[in-house]
């Protein structure tokens, strides 16, 4: 058997196939799941609309220049 | 189209063979003949255009309708996953407030939120204080002017409407609040009207304060146009055209009436992503739940009359 496969059935025999541990795996998954899917999709956004937002143009206007 | 898509991912999605399969009988199926679907498509197809060039042909045209249609721009923030310009919505309020603010409010946007929008918060602080704001009433029951605070909306020009109204012949300047969102065309039909402004056609009449502009419906506005070339600096050094005056001051309009516009697009993105892996595991789950039905054979035992 393939090394994938047996990943796989392990994993199923581990936590997919009892409800108790299938629960706490989407429990615990779920943190680090939103932070790097939102922390992806916001740096992929702020790739494709380089030089438009806020952080991008501060510090270039009159008072807040003369500050840094 | 479902059966297509069903007899192409069947066999990658669930490997379920039907367990009678080397027994398998020829059954009379009820799927109509590939001509037959294609002749339906083409029938429904001309229907439905029939319908939509008939509705369209029984809206009457008037010669009233006649307005000039802006033309579409090539916004920075046109598209689906396109912020705003952020340096030109700064600029933008630069602007309405040494502008535009002489007669319009903007009643419904405040000082602190400008802040991380366009500048930082001592910035708009110092924004603010320039402004003299109505507040009261005071122990005496007086009510008193003082600076502004980030709390506070964009100070008015006039009182009221009357005044306003007074002040411009007649004519009242709207709140620009939410303007792009209260006319066709948006910024679009905003940019063209401050870039529009030309000497009436001949035989086109104007009252005392109004000028032509053709993109104005009925092409006679109480605004005198308000923007040229140079008529303010910016202060980050971009030549103050007036096309440049005019797009930026569009953009800064169009934060204002759709401040979540960045986080919407943000959100939309990741709307569609989560619900598009979704809706792949819900068609998983439909093919799963259905290989029982589908793969069911029904045998007929005919009756022995022995
Ligand atoms: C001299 C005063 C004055 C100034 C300055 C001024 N406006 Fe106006 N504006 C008016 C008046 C008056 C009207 C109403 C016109 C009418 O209804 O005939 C108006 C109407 C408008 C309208 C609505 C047009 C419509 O479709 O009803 C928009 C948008 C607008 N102004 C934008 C601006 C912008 C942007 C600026 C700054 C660049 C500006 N105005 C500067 C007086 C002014």
């Amino acid at each position: 058997m393939s090394s994938l496969a047996n990943l796989s059935k392990n994993l199923y025999h581990a936590v997919f196939r009892r409800t108790s541990t299938f629960v706490i795996a989407v429990v615990v998954l779920a943190y680090p799941f939103e932070r790097a899917f939102n922390v992806g999709t916001e740096r992929y956004f702020r790739f494709i609309n380089k030089g438009k937002f806020y952080d991008d143009i501060k510090g270039q206007f009159g008072q807040d220049a003369e500050e840094e | 189209m479902a059966a297509l898509v069903g007899r192409s991912t069947k066999q990658a999605l669930l490997r379920a063979k039907p367990a009678l399969s080397n027994q398998q009988a020829t059954f009379v199926t009820l799927k109509s003949k590939t001509s037959k679907r294609v002749a339906w498509f083409l029938g429904s197809l001309a229907v439905g255009g029939g319908t939509v060039v008939a509705g369209a042909l029984a809206q009457p045209t008037f010669a009233s309708d006649l307005v000039l249609h802006p033309p579409k721009f090539p916004w920075s923030h046109n598209g689906p996953l396109q912020t705003l310009d952020h340096a030109s919505i700064r600029r933008g309020y630069e602007v309405y407030k040494q502008v535009c603010a002489a007669c319009h409010s903007m009643q419904y946007v405040c000082y602190r939120n400008l802040v991380n929008v366009i500048m930082t918060e001592d910035e708009a602080k110092a924004e603010a204080e320039e402004a003299m704001v109505e507040d009261g009433p005071n122990d005496v029951g007086e009510m008193f002017e003082r600076p502004g605070k980030l709390s506070d909306h964009f100070p008015s020009p006039y009182k009221n409407e009357e005044q306003a109204r007074a002040a411009n012949n007649g004519a009242y300047p709207p709140d620009l609040s939410y303007i792009v969102q209260a006319r066709h065309g948006g910024e679009d039909y905003i940019f063209s009207l401050l870039t529009g402004y030309s000497d009436p056609p001949a035989g086109v009449k104007l009252m005392d304060g109004q000028h032509f502009n053709a993109y104005f419906p009925g092409g006679a506005i109480g605004m005198a146009q308000a923007l040229y070339n140079e008529i303010i600096e910016y202060s980050d050094g971009t030549p103050a055209t007036q096309s440049q005056l005019a797009k930026d001051v569009c953009v800064f309009l169009k934060w204002a009436g759709e401040p979540e516009h960045d986080s919407r697009k943000l959100y939309g993105m990741r709307a569609l992503i989560i619900l598009s892996f979704l809706l792949g595991v819900a068609y998983y789950m439909k093919r799963l739940k259905w290989t029982t039905v589908k793969t069911r054979k029904l045998a007929f035992k005919p009756p022995s009359y022995k």
